[in-house]
């Protein structure tokens, strides 16, 4: 895979690769371990999001959106880490830019597991 | 690799209610020799906390569901058996009011989101000099 600038912005791939140090031998890959549970979470915090701002729970968005943040920007994807911090500070997390936030974060997502799932098949080859 | 086993490594209570910080800061604890105890929000470290102290440190989420960071650091600054366990409080936030009253509440140590390998090791390190046996192995 031909990675894009956008791609290339959207995830730091050396800031994921620096978690290799975390390796233990004879453990499964650590890195891959890390991909598949953000790959696996963020759906799960996205129809968490959804279902908080149709609810108007504006105090449940806000603590999903930070929650996206923290794992996100460790994990080096940073778009995604800016767009939940955007989402968490906004006035009112649970209305319509919230709505729209969430419609950008989803559709950044798929370049995201487009990266993630490339760097995860170049690891376990 | 810890060179301990695990029956005699000091245990370090880890709450976090997010899976992906949670799997890293349990690796990163094992790396340092110490035995972590993981539990999933700040609910279940309450429970845990009322028959078990025994803790060398603990390491906190500041933002978790049912109990945050801060109120669990409230509690177990009233209770004699767990005042001394010093605690790592690791955040996203900014705010310098949220970070003094963390503090005030009995906070040991901050580790900000995003974090390295390195910056936690530093910080979990500097966490445990607040122990007289400053290391877990």
């Amino acid at each position: 895979m031909s990675l894009t600038p956008t791609a290339t912005n959207a995830v730091d791939l050396a800031m994921l690769a620096s978690y290799e140090e975390a390796q233990i031998e004879g453990e499964p890959d650590f890195v891959v371990e890390l991909i598949d549970l953000y790959l696996d979470e963020v759906p799960r915090i996205f129809a968490s999001l959804q279902n908080a701002i149709e609810n108007k729970d504006c105090a449940t968005a806000k603590r999903t959106a930070h929650s996206l943040r923290g794992s996100s920007g460790n994990l080096g994807v940073q778009q995604i880490a800016a767009l939940a911090r955007e989402l968490e500070h906004l006035e009112n997390p649970c209305g319509t830019s919230a709505r729209e936030l969430l419609q950008h974060l989803e559709s950044e997502f798929g370049l995201v597991r487009e990266i993630l799932t490339a760097e995860r098949r170049r690891r376990s080859s | 690799m810890p060179t301990n086993s695990r029956s005699q490594a000091r245990r370090i209570l880890i709450a976090d209610d997010d899976p992906i910080i949670r799997h890293m800061v349990t690796r990163f604890v094992e790396l340092e020799g110490c035995q972590p105890v993981v539990v999933h929000d700040g609910g279940a470290a309450f429970r845990l906390l009322q028959t078990d102290a025994n803790f060398y440190g603990a390491i906190f989420d500041m933002v978790m569901p049912h109990l945050e960071g801060i109120e669990l650091m409230r509690f177990m600054r009233t209770e004699k058996r767990l005042m001394r366990i010093p605690v790592m409080m690791i955040t996203s936030e900014t705010d310098l009011k949220i970070m003094a009253n963390s503090f005030a509440a009995g906070v040991t140590i901050f580790l900000p989101k995003p974090f390295t390998i390195e910056q936690f090791q530093s910080t979990f390190r500097l966490l445990l000099n607040q122990q007289p046996e400053q290391v877990c192995h």
